[in-house]
Parts: structure tokens; C-alpha cells; sequence
């Protein structure tokens, strides 16, 4: 009681010059994976208010309680381009062109599916709407820990991939749906008399009519004024995408598979990033390939999380396969983080352990770039949300 | 009987055979067991079985015939009847003594420390390779630090690591060696139409369906990264989908003949084909039922048999009998004549009355298959992701003592952990197709995580590559359970030694052991390792994947 009193006094006391170091505390670990520098064994980094406040191997503040751990810290995974977790909430299947959709309206932060992400050391997740549309609207990124959701990630989806044209809807009584040559809702919700939207070129045209559509949300896309996401698949789709982006200088990010490192001198001179997909082609060994040759060229790539949910794991499958075809370990990494960040610019607030950033951190018992290494905690805006209670008693030699 | 002889024969010929408590001796006595069944087919490796043709192709005949004792009992002269019902009945009576071996050798499979006898190959074709390691992995958990591997005649024939090269051999270093890994669930190499299929059988055999012709980069992928056999199987949509094989991933082998090299793996099954519970517990009760039915059904044959050599007994006798009594009898009918003449009877012929022959069970090639099944004579692989199914298929085969049950998905498989404990079934996990359609049962359906709980929990586990993922990944999915909590040792194991097990080939591959098969990779690193590059690739004692430069 009396101490309980005495700390109440000495608190209220030192009230003003502590106040910045509620909620602060010092992890302290074996090895610092930094992420864009070098690794610091042993490592200290600060946190403040769930944001890195100071990081190195002589980190100290006053009054700052130090959690001193064994493993790896890394900064949290990011997924990119996850189509499940919005589900239907995030399809309309009316419009073909819904610029003002915003996927935020139909996101649940409750949902179980981000804690499975979170699990697997996935602290932020791009959700893109699982569209038929040629314009599906923004898309978000959130937290997997809290559900948060990032201002900055809401970029506008527009399709490239002929993925746009399988479930179509047919206005007409009595008509049949998934595509065809049938008429379609145009942009701002008016109908387009004939059915070229089901083509590649009839695509393009709808597409070229709402950028230039003054004051639209569309014409915002010129110059970078909102961020896309530019969705293509074969390699004629992503050529596409880009020719498009360079046209209207268009920023964000281009999704893609299979050959895409064959544009990746194109791409790095245009600015955009890559949502690479791995498995999506049968043979993924030119989206591998693809990997090393978008490294080669500077071009900012994270992966697409193909898996649903409950296959996290698939993302560090990716890396893995890449590794195989030649991509360092370094530049495998970086693409599980801070490319990934690049990617769908955000590299500002997460992706690396560095002042300033999220505090969101991955405890590895081993090496982060090992499949072998088990997660065993993990921290979401410097709160810590996961912790693996099996992990300790290791099955390692 | 004659063929397991003669084949024990030849391995003590080539001094291959051993005291009894080796894995020789016991896959000798495995094939005395099971010689019908005996699956070893040593495909294109020039073997010392290959080098003892003239002796090994009558016994391969033999061994092919399971069904010709019903062959010739169809055509009712049964001449071989006797000598083949003998053998059935010494077969049964092995079967048992089998079984009780088995369990005792499963019991202490992982403790026994075999001797290493040597190994005399000298004669035989192929070249002959010599592997230095700084770690050559004999087996999961077991490494030896700088050894040398002699590679002649597509076997390893000497391990050890105060070896010399021989003159001639080609020498290979790396960092590390060791075997091949195996995909025990693989959708490699057979024709995508007949794997699809739902209207399979138990006595499906793929080999009809083995396309080598298609393009060849899934297998070249899956060589490449060390997976140099994996197990298919096709019908997969199917109640029962007949036996699997293991064939070589080596691209150049189109010959379906040189490409497998093990004709039978184990008979697969699948259940939760049905929507709805009552339909799931339905199939459950008709997958034990065609167990029970193969199982009466090798039973009517044997007993059949009995009854056939006692039936021929019993006409020997009698025309024994007959014979000898032949002149007494014409007599007495001459007698017997003249007495009826003389009293001016009708002469009345004695009718001789013979014995029936017993009824002859109907042949049914399905039946047979899964008697083999219920006996124990080869695994069988249930394809099932649900608690209930799982617990209810356990359960229900418990009337079947021998059966070897295996999981295979077994998402939910934690629910019934104790279970498969209890009765030593192993489970074959899978990833999930990434981008597979559709709900999935579970939220834990197709992770890893599946195989690092269950091997927590004490049940034996594989890995396979299954219908949703890719054989080339396998050691990938491996080093990923290893993450979700899997001993590292029982993860490698999972893709090595636990699949030759399940599969009966652990004499022939799995391990970097004399006499074994050369199926061995040299890696430059751990083999689980995501960095570590598969330099050379040794498949049938050939190097078919050298360093990219």
C-alpha cells in the first residue's frame, strides 16, 4: 500500500518529463536484423509510443524498462495483393468501372484470417479487391495485429489481366453473365450502348475515357496524384500496364507474374513497383527468374500472398524459390520487407528496424532467411501480439 | 517359396546376405513373407539381380503369377493344386510370424545399429563414382564427418571414411552428402486425365498410365532440387485408386519400364468424397467392408485350396485303391456275371461313385488386391482431412490387425493424435494448393504447421508434395515444418528414411548405406537450408545433374 502510494507520488512528481516514456520500452536481442543496414549482434532498439524511437548496440534511456531476449528481431513481413481476407465484401459485381468503391467500408479488422497472418510473422497486408471490374476501386493495407489501417496505402486497382472479363455482368433481362458481347455499365455509372469492354482495346478505351474524364477520381491517377495498382498477368498484360503508367506517368504498383523481369529495365525507368506472383503461372520458374532480374535492375518488389490465409507460409515460399533461381539472400529479404514497402510506397513508415518507422518486429529463433527458423513473437505497432509458447523447446540441434 | 530361396541365394552369392539381425536378412525374410507381392523392381540400375538374370527372370515369373494358381485351378486340372496350397498354407503361416516380426522390428527400427559386413560388387557395369563429403548424413541423425561414398554397378558399395578412391573412378567433393530425398505424394509422370479419374479400383496399377512424354520440367525441376523419386499414384478421385509406383524424376527415361523402379508402393484410398456426414460415415463403412471382403476372399481361396488337395488326396487313394484292387474286382464281376447268368438275373453293374471336387471361389482381381491390403502385405494410404472421418476409419479398421494404415492430408489429424499414436499410423502432410478454390474444411488445412504438431505430439510423420503443391519444393516444405516446431532430424526423415519405410524399400533406398541404390545428392550446404545449392545429382548410380556454371 505504502509503496503503492510512494510510486504514485513519485510518478505524479515526475509527471512532465516522463510522460514521453509511457508505454516506451528497450528489446533488447541477440541479433538485430535492421533490414536495410547491417546486422547488430548483440542489438538494442527503442520504442516509443508503438514507433522506433532509437536503434543500435548502446541504446539507453532513462526510466525505460529493457526486455532482454534470445533470438533474431527483423522487422515484420509485408504481403502484398492478398485477394481473400476482403472476399465479396471487396467484389461488386454490378460495375464495371467504380472508381469511388473504397474496400476500408467493407474491411473487417476482426477477422480471423489477419491474425493467422500475423502469426506467420506478417505485420502488414495490401488487400486488393477480388475484382472483375476494370476499376474496383481503392484498396487498403492494414495491420495484421490490430487492424489498423494505413492512409497512405489506398491505392486505385485497375485490372489489366483478362480476369476482368470472366464474370462481367449482363444488364439485360434475362441475360447471361460472365462476359460476352453484351452492353456494360460505363463510367460514372452510366451504360455503354455496345459490348466492347469484353476485349483487351475496349478495356483500354473505357480506360482512357474515365482518365481523362476532368475532375474525376480516375483523372487523379495522372502525374501520381493517388497511387494505382495496376493488376496484369501474362506478359502482354504487364507491357500493358506499364505503357499505360508511363502514358498518364501513373505511380504505384504493377502486379505480376511469369515474365515481368524481361521489362524490368522499363519498369525501373518508369518509378512503379512489382507485386510479384510466383505460383500463379504453371511453371514458376520464370516468375523466379523474374525476381533476380527485377533485383538486378533496382526495381522495388514485394510478393503477392497467393495462398489464402491460412497458407501464410507461402510468401517465405516465394523467397525461397527465388533464392533458388539465383536472388540473394539479401535481396530475398528485402523483398519480404522493405521492397515490399517500396512497392506500394510506404517504404517511409515500414519495412526496416529504423527511427521513425512502425515498430513492428519478428523474434526468430534462428536465421531469418531460413524456413527452418520459428517465429516466436511478434510485434504490431510496438505491441506484442503474438507469442509462440511451443517454440522454446526447439527441435533444433 | 522357390523364388525367395533362390533370391536369398543369390545375395549370399554375392556375399550381399548377412547375419539375421541385418536389413538384409530381413528383406529376404520379407520377400519369403510376401513373395507374391515382392515390389523391388530394380528398374534401369544395373544390379546384382540384374548381372544374375538367367536365374532372377523365372523367379521374376513366378512372382508375377499371383494369380496362377487360379489360373490353373480354373482349368480344373489343378496338378500344381497340391504344391501350391502347401506353399499358400507355409505363406499364412509366415504372414503371421511376419507380422509379430515386423512389430518388433518396428519397435526398435530406430535404435538398431546394423553391422557393416563388406560388400563385394566388384564385376558390375556402370561407372563407378567416389563422393567426399565433410558430412555425409548416413541418415537422419546419424553423420559422419569427412567420409567417402564408393559409388559401382548403380549401388553405393562402400561407406566409410578411411576410403580410397579406386583407379578409374570419377571423385566428387562437396561439403555435404547425403541420399536423395523422396516425394512420397507426388502427382509426377502419369497422364493428367487417368490421375484425375474417379472411377478407379483396387487393383488399379499405374503403369499403363505413365506418360514420360510430357514435358519434361516439372520432373528436371524436381531432380534438380534432389528429389530424385517420388511416389504417383492415379484415379485420385476414386473410392480406391489402386497401387501407386515410385518412379525416377531423370527427364531422359521415357522407358516406363527403366523409370519405375518400384512397381508396388502402397494402395490408396480416398474418403470425404460425399457431402453430407451420414454419406462420409457410409463410405467409411464401405471402405471396411471391401477390406473384410478381400480379406474372406483370400480366405475361400485358401481354403478352397485345402479342400482341393484333400479332394486329390482322396481320388489318389481311391484309384490307388482301385488299381490295386483291379483283378480281384474283375473277378468278383465275372463271379458276379455268371452267378446272375446262372440264376437267370439281370447282371447289374456295381456304380462307382466318385468324390466331388470343391467349388472353385469366383476370381476377382479387386477382392484379391485388397486381401493383400487387410493382410498387411502392402500399406494402405487413406486420403481423409476430417476428425470424425479419421476417428471413425481408425476405429472401424481396427478388426484388421495387420492392416498398415497411412494418413494422408489429415488436417484435423491433431483431434485424433492419441489415436495414431496408439496404433503407429503415420501421417502424410501436404501443403495446400496456394491457389486452391473453394472452402477448406479447416482453418489448419494444408500448413505445415500440421506436421510440427504432430510430430510434437508423438506420431510419425511424411511429407509429400501432394495434389496442391509441387515435388520440386519438397525440401522447402520440409525446412517450413521444421519452422512450425518439427525436429529437424524427423523433418529430413519425413522426406527420406520414413517414405522408403512406409513404402517397403528401406533396403533399397532412403539412406547412404552399402548396397542401397545410389540415389545421393552433394549439396553445399545443410540440406534443409533454403541457400544451400544440390551441386551434383547421383540417381541409379549415374550423376544426372552436374554444377551449373
Amino acid at each position: 500500500m505504502f509503496i503503492t502510494a510512494l510510486t504514485l507520488i513519485l510518478a505524479a512528481s515526475l509527471a512532465p518529463a516522463q510522460a514521453s516514456n509511457q508505454g516506451a520500452y528497450i528489446l533488447q536481442v541477440d541479433h538485430l536484423h535492421t533490414g536495410n543496414g547491417p546486422v547488430l549482434s548483440p542489438g538494442k532498439v527503442l520504442v516509443r509510443d508503438g514507433v522506433i524511437a532509437e536503434v543500435g548496440d548502446a541504446v539507453s534511456a532513462k526510466d525505460v524498462p529493457i526486455l532482454e531476449l534470445h533470438g533474431h528481431l527483423s522487422a515484420g513481413m509485408i504481403a502484398l495483393g492478398d485477394t481473400t481476407i476482403l472476399g465479396q465484401e471487396g467484389a461488386d459485381a454490378t460495375r464495371f468501372v467504380l472508381p469511388e468503391a473504397e474496400s476500408r467500408f467493407g474491411f473487417d479488422p476482426h477477422t480471423p484470417a489477419l491474425r493467422r497472418l500475423c502469426e506467420q510473422g506478417i505485420t502488414t497486408v495490401v488487400l486488393t479487391p477480388p475484382s472483375d471490374a476494370l476499376v474496383a476501386g481503392r484498396g487498403l493495407v492494414a495491420k495484421t495485429g490490430s487492424g489498423r489501417m494505413l492512409a497512405k496505402g489506398q491505392a486505385m486497382h485497375v485490372a489489366f489481366d483478362a480476369g476482368m472479363f470472366e464474370d462481367t455482368p449482363d444488364p439485360t433481362p434475362g441475360g447471361m453473365s460472365g462476359g460476352g458481347f453484351f452492353q456494360f455499365f460505363g463510367p460514372n455509372g452510366s451504360v455503354t450502348p455496345n459490348g466492347y469492354k469484353s476485349s483487351y482495346p475496349g478495356a483500354a478505351r473505357l480506360l482512357e475515357d474515365a482518365v481523362q474524364t476532368k475532375g474525376s477520381q480516375m483523372s487523379q491517377l495522372v502525374g501520381g496524384g493517388i497511387r494505382a495498382w495496376l493488376r496484369s498477368d501474362s506478359r502482354a498484360e504487364t507491357s500493358r500496364a506499364l505503357a499505360f503508367a508511363m502514358r498518364h506517368k501513373v505511380q504505384g504498383t504493377i502486379e505480376a507474374g511469369a515474365r515481368v523481369g524481361e521489362l524490368a529495365t522499363q519498369i525501373q525507368a518508369s518509378g512503379l513497383g512489382v507485386a510479384l506472383t510466383v505460383f500463379r503461372e504453371t511453371n514458376p520458374i520464370h516468375a523466379t527468374r523474374s525476381a533476380v532480374e527485377l533485383a538486378k535492375a533496382g526495381v522495388p518488389f514485394g510478393f503477392c500472398l497467393e495462398a489464402r490465409d491460412r497458407n501464410a507460409a507461402t510468401l517465405r515460399l516465394s523467397a525461397a524459390l527465388c533464392r533458388r533461381a539465383g536472388l540473394s539472400a539479401s535481396n530475398a529479404w528485402k523483398a519480404l520487407t522493405f521492397g515490399a514497402a517500396q512497392a506500394v510506397g510506404l517504404d517511409g513508415e515500414i519495412g526496416t528496424i529504423a527511427p521513425g518507422k512502425d515498430a513492428d518486429f519478428v523474434l526468430w529463433d534462428g536465421d531469418p532467411n531460413e524456413l527452418t527458423s520459428r517465429i516466436e513473437r511478434v510485434w504490431v505497432d510496438g505491441k506484442q501480439v503474438v507469442q509462440n509458447t511451443q517454440t522454446s523447446q526447439g527441435g533444433k540441434q | 517359396m522357390r523364388f525367395s530361396l533362390l533370391r536369398l541365394s543369390v545375395l549370399l552369392a554375392l556375399g550381399l546376405a548377412s547375419p539375421p539381425t541385418s536389413a538384409w536378412s530381413q528383406t529376404a525374410d520379407a520377400s519369403q513373407n510376401r513373395e507374391a507381392l515382392d515390389p523391388v523392381v530394380l528398374g534401369s540400375v544395373p544390379t546384382a539381380s540384374a548381372q544374375e538374370g538367367e536365374e532372377k527372370k523365372p523367379d521374376a515369373q513366378d512372382g508375377q503369377g499371383e494369380d496362377k494358381p487360379k489360373q490353373d485351378a480354373k482349368d480344373g486340372e489343378g496338378k500344381d493344386g497340391d504344391k501350391e496350397a502347401k506353399d499358400k498354407e507355409a505363406k499364412d503361416k509366415d504372414d503371421k510370424e511376419a507380422k509379430d516380426k515386423s512389430k518388433k522390428d518396428n519397435d526398435k527400427k530406430d535404435k538398431e545399429e546394423e553391422p557393416l559386413e563388406p560388400l563385394v560388387l566388384t564385376e558390375l557395369p556402370g561407372p563407378v563414382l567416389f563422393l567426399k563429403g565433410e558430412r555425409v548424413i548416413v541418415r537422419p541423425g546419424k553423420v559422419l564427418e569427412n567420409a567417402q561414398v564408393l559409388v559401382r554397378g548403380g549401388r553405393i558399395q562402400n561407406v566409410g571414411t578411411d576410403l580410397v578412391a579406386p583407379e578409374g573412378a570419377r571423385v566428387i567433393e562437396g561439403k555435404v552428402i547425403c541420399a536423395a530425398f523422396l516425394d512420397p505424394w507426388s502427382t509426377l509422370g502419369v497422364d493428367v486425365q487417368s490421375l484425375r479419374d474417379g472411377s478407379g479400383d483396387a487393383s488399379l496399377q499405374p503403369m499403363d498410365a505413365i506418360d514420360l512424354y510430357e514435358p519434361s520440367w516439372r520432373r528436371e525441376r524436381a531432380l534438380r532440387a534432389g528429389v530424385t523419386l517420388v511416389e504417383s499414384h492415379v484415379a485420385i478421385n476414386s473410392g480406391f485408386s489402386g497401387t501407386g509406383v515410385m518412379l525416377s524424376t531423370n527427364p531422359d527415361l521415357h522407358d516406363p519400364e527403366q523409370a519405375v523402379v518400384l512397381k508396388r508402393t502402397a494402395m490408396w484410398a480416398r474418403l470425404e468424397r460425399a457431402g453430407d456426414v451420414i454419406s462420409r460415415i457410409e463410405e467409411v463403412d464401405n471402405l471396411v467392408g471391401k477390406l473384410k471382403s478381400g480379406e474372406d476372399y483370400l480366405q475361400s481361396w485358401s481354403s478352397y485350396e485345402t479342400k482341393y488337395t484333400e479332394w486329390q488326396k482322396e481320388i489318389t487313394e481311391l484309384q490307388e485303391k482301385l488299381e490295386k484292387d483291379f483283378k480281384k474286382a474283375q473277378k468278383d464281376r465275372e463271379k458276379d456275371k455268371e452267378k446272375a447268368d446262372k440264376d437267370g438275373k439281370e447282371f447289374k453293374e456295381k456304380r462307382y461313385k466318385e468324390p466331388k471336387p470343391p467349388r472353385k471361389p469366383r476370381f476377382d482381381a479387386d477382392k484379391e488386391a485388397l486381401g493383400h491390403v487387410a493382410r498387411g502385405e502392402m500399406p494402405l494410404v487413406v486420403m481423409a482431412t476430417r476428425a470424425a472421418v479419421l476417428r471413425n476409419l481408425i476405429e472401424a479398421t481396427s478388426d484388421f490387425p495387420a492392416l498398415r494404415l497411412i494418413i494422408a492430408g489429415g488436417d484435423q489429424a491433431m483431434h485424433v493424435a492419441p489415436l495414431l499414436v496408439a496404433r503407429n499410423i503415420p501421417v502424410m502432410v501436404w501443403p495446400a494448393d496456394p491457389l486452391a478454390d473453394g472452402e477448406a474444411p479447416v482453418e489448419t488445412s494444408g500448413t505445415l504447421s500440421l506436421a510440427g504438431d504432430l510430430a510434437r505430439a508423438g506420431v510419425s510423420v511424411l511429407i509429400g508434395s501432394g495434389e496442391g503443391g509441387s515435388s520440386d519444393a519438397l525440401p522447402l516444405y520440409a525446412a517450413l515444418a521444421v519452422g512450425y516446431g518439427m525436429p529437424e532430424d524427423h523433418a529430413l526423415a519425413a522426406i527420406t528414411t520414413r517414405v522408403a519405410q512406409a513404402f517397403d524399400a528401406q533396403s533399397e533406398v532412403g539412406q547412404v548405406r552399402r548396397g542401397r541404390r545410389a540415389e545421393l545428392l552433394v549439396m553445399d550446404g545443410d540440406p534443409l537450408s533454403v541457400g544451400t545449392q544440390v551441386q551434383f545429382v547421383v540417381s541409379g548410380g549415374e550423376v544426372v545433374v552436374e554444377p551449373k556454371e
